[in-house]
């Protein structure tokens, strides 16, 4: 897989507009942190690609194969963590990742090296054989993170992905984010961490009001800024645009 | 104070105005219906035993306090029981706990408001079930508004202990189990009790009450069934204040009056004193969480390998891990003996009544089966959320999660409507005719009812985890139940047809017109098959277009 694309997607809840022709294009290793203010589109966007819903108007191409939201083989490329952690709360958390290699129908014999990788890098060995209803916020969200990385994704989607996390495994998780996309992966990040976005994106876009109004890398941004920090752009389009909409 | 009633008034304001209108309506026309269910057959029974005049005055007293000791036994179950669980709920669990604690209100005022909210949750139900039975009594036996209020009186500080018995066993327990683990385990002792508390009430044989031909035995079956152990209890305290009054024995009442007073005082001292030692010990020891125990994970398909087997796997392993759900087989395994019993207890004076029954016996066994979906199959997609997002996201193809939930809940539907008819046709010896009728109708009603159940679960918006109570009175729970009645209803009477063109020919000693039969059996095969057609299309329809927000 090269290049991963929508073209002017649109989405309308109750005739409330979710997203407003929504442009995106990314290449293979890019690293995209999607970020904006809450209701402006970053959770539809994820969960439409991931194919949780669906969308009025607009297309999405996977090379140049349009993607259909119930097509499986182009579905296999896809892995997505949820900005809700939930998982099945009767089943260990070895037996979740079972679960979850069944569905991307990883082959056994690859499993146990993969698994003991994951509990060890992300220091939760410990709940390994443990329900995962006894599990805290951040344990589950490693889970979460372990299952997505786990099926070797085209396209890795994560809504908030560090939420809960501690600090010390969430610069493990930005090492193994790079070495991800350095292999290939597209990441779609929604986050309203900013300097996680700064630190690990290779391109940032900022979405208001359903439409992706700025984007580019952060050399990109903080040149069109002269030299502002993201936080300070970030505040600056948005107060703009809430502005403009208030005129 | 004010500020706790009035958080709890704004939220339940709230809550019925983001509903819809029709949900209410039908809750509403729901509620009427069970409770009038229960005036008819309150009234019968008082009515009975009051207007028998083979029977002396103290013997109708004698009878009526039985079957009011009786009922006040098992309201007095079920409301410790229920109070026990929401003082864990309530007073342990409860989201809203760590906000209250950290702001400035007295923890004493918490508490008491907490112990109100016990009582509203706890009693409701009970106090609403028992309106039948008390002013059934009071219309046959204590009709002067005075006696009623003394009696509400009684029955208000009944309620009181009650709840206040199981709020005080809901402190100790913790003492020595975590909640949090304590809470399943009470789950199914619950059910198990409840479950007792049907066959042993069956077991009791209610309906010799009123028989006139086994007095003498009935007698001595009420002798032993009045032991001297049960004068220690609040249901007996109330049935006989109520008797008492009925007969003028006020002094009697007052006694009676003074137990409930001491014991409802001895409760809320001892409340006090946990209220003052142990409750935030209690609560803090909740807070260190729970881990230990399991070693070891197993993921080995068994029963069916591939996609199948994967789903099979996980929905085994989560339905036998959640005791809340598997223990509520416990109730069907009391339904079923109560079922088993009735049937071999049903007066047969002739053939016809006898296969009268047997019909009717396929319209129970839908019944139930319809009971049981609404339970099982109607919640189990949406109580899976928002977890399901993650095969939805997954190459899984999506139909066949939708098929395989079909068949996990076709088949235990279909087993349990077979064995429930063939329990009735084993112990009635039915007519070959009855016996082929009833598998006719059941292999095509069990599919539809079950899915039914699918199509309204999928009507519900929104992936936001709910509990099966919450989905069972949604608007579409109820739309399900309602449906499925009317197609219990309508099918049955479709289908007395030819079992009385059979019937009508056998014994007026005519010809039996098996075409005519044959067809209005087709009929029905048809009409099923179209209406099973209609729902099945659209029921893939919703799940294939169903949105996860």
């Amino acid at each position: 897989m090269k290049t991963f694309e929508i073209r002017g997607l649109k989405k309308e809840f109750n005739s409330r507009p979710a997203l407003n022709g929504l442009d995106l294009k990314l290449e293979r290793g890019d690293i995209y942190g999607l970020l904006g203010p809450n209701g402006a589109g970053k959770t539809t966007t994820i969960k439409i690609i991931a194919g949780l819903l669906g969308y009025d108007t607009g297309k999405l191409f996977i090379d140049k194969n349009e993607f259909e939201r119930n097509n499986l083989s182009l579905k296999k490329l896809i892995s997505y963590v949820p900005d809700d952690p939930f998982i099945y709360p009767k089943l260990t958390g070895e037996e979740h990742l079972h679960f979850f290699a069944d569905l991307y129908k990883i082959p056994e014999e690859k499993r146990a090296e993969k698994f003991d990788f994951f509990f060890k890098y992300f220091e939760f060995e410990l709940y390994r054989h443990e329900l995962t209803e006894t599990y805290s916020a951040g344990t589950r969200q490693k889970l979460l993170i372990s299952q997505a990385i786990l099926v070797e994704p085209e396209i890795l989607l994560l809504d908030e992905p560090l939420v809960s996390i501690d600090p010390v495994v969430g610069r493990k998780f930005k090492i193994l984010l790079k070495e991800l996309a350095g292999k290939g992966t597209i990441i779609i990040f929604a986050t309203h961490i900013l300097p996680l976005a700064q630190e690990v994106s290779t391109k940032i876009g900022i979405i208001i009001n359903g439409k992706i109004e700025v984007e580019g890398s952060m050399e990109e941004l903080q040149k069109s800024s002269k030299g502002k920090n993201l936080e300070d752009f970030y505040f600056e389009k948005v107060m703009e645009h809430e502005n403009s909409f208030k005129s | 104070m004010k500020i706790l009633l009035k958080v709890k008034f704004k939220s339940l304001v709230n809550t019925i105005k983001n509903s819809s209108s029709r949900k209410y309506i039908l809750f509403l026309l729901f509620g009427i219906l069970i409770f009038a269910l229960l005036s008819v057959i309150s009234v019968k029974v008082f009515g009975y035993i009051y207007n028998q005049s083979d029977f002396t005055l103290p013997l109708k007293y004698f009878l009526a306090e039985k079957l009011l000791t009786m009922v006040f036994l098992t309201m007095y179950t079920m409301l410790i029981l229920s109070s026990l669980i929401s003082t864990l709920n309530i007073f342990f669990l409860s989201k809203d706990l760590n906000l209250l604690f950290s702001s400035p209100i007295p923890p004493g005022k918490i508490f008491f408001w907490k112990g109100i909210e016990v009582l509203i949750n706890s009693s409701a139900m009970v106090v609403f079930f028992s309106l039948p039975v008390l002013f059934s009594y009071f219309y046959y036996f204590s009709p002067s508004s005075g006696n009623i209020i003394l009696s509400i009186l009684s029955f208000l500080l009944f309620i009181i202990s009650g709840v206040l018995l199981g709020i005080t066993t809901g402190f100790i327990i913790p003492g020595f189990i975590s909640v949090k683990r304590l809470q399943p385990a009470l789950s199914v002792t619950s059910i198990l009790l409840i479950s007792f508390v049907v066959i042993f009430i069956r077991m009791l044989q209610p309906e010799k009450f009123g028989n006139p031909d086994i007095i003498d035995n009935v007698l001595e079956y009420i002798g032993s069934f009045s032991t001297p152990f049960f004068k220690h209890f609040p249901f007996h305290w109330l049935s006989n204040s109520m008797i008492s009054i009925s007969k003028g024995g006020y002094s009697d009442y007052l006694n009676f009056g003074i137990y409930f007073l001491i014991l409802i005082s001895v409760f809320i001292l001892i409340l006090w004193y946990f209220q003052k030692r142990f409750y935030f010990k209690l609560f803090d020891k909740l807070k260190r969480g729970i881990s230990g125990g399991r070693k070891t994970s197993t993921w080995k398909k068994r029963l069916i390998k591939g996609d199948y087997g994967t789903l099979l796997n996980k929905e085994l392993k989560s339905f036998l891990r959640t005791p809340e759900q598997w223990s509520q087989l416990l109730v069907i395994g009391a339904i079923i003996v109560v079922f088993i019993m009735n049937m071999k207890v049903i007066p047969l004076p002739s053939p016809q009544i006898k296969n009268f029954i047997a019909y009717m016996n396929i319209g129970m066994a839908a019944f139930i089966v319809t009971g049981l979906n609404s339970r099982f199959t109607f919640t189990s997609i949406p109580m899976e959320n928002p977890g399901i997002v993650h095969i939805l996201a997954s190459p899984f193809d999506r139909r066949k999660i939708l098929k395989f939930k079909l068949i996990f809940y076709m088949i235990p539907m279909m087993a349990l409507a077979f064995f429930l008819f063939f329990t009735g046709e084993i112990t009635l010896k039915l007519d070959r005719i009855a016996r082929i009728s009833g598998i006719i109708y059941l292999v095509p009603a069990v599919f539809f009812i079950t899915l039914m159940a699918f199509f309204f679960s999928l009507r519900i918006k929104g992936s936001k985890a709910l509990s099966p109570q919450h989905l069972i009175v949604s608007r579409e729970g109820i739309s399900f139940m309602l449906w499925s009645m009317i197609y219990i209803g309508l099918s049955i009477m479709y289908m007395i047809r030819p079992l009385y063109i059979y019937f009508f020919h056998k014994f007026t000693g005519k010809e039996i017109p098996y075409g005519e039969i044959t067809l209005w059996i087709a009929g029905f095969f048809l009409i099923n098959f179209l209406i099973i057609s209609y729902f099945y299309r659209n029921m893939r329809k919703e799940w294939r277009e169903k949105e996860f927000l």
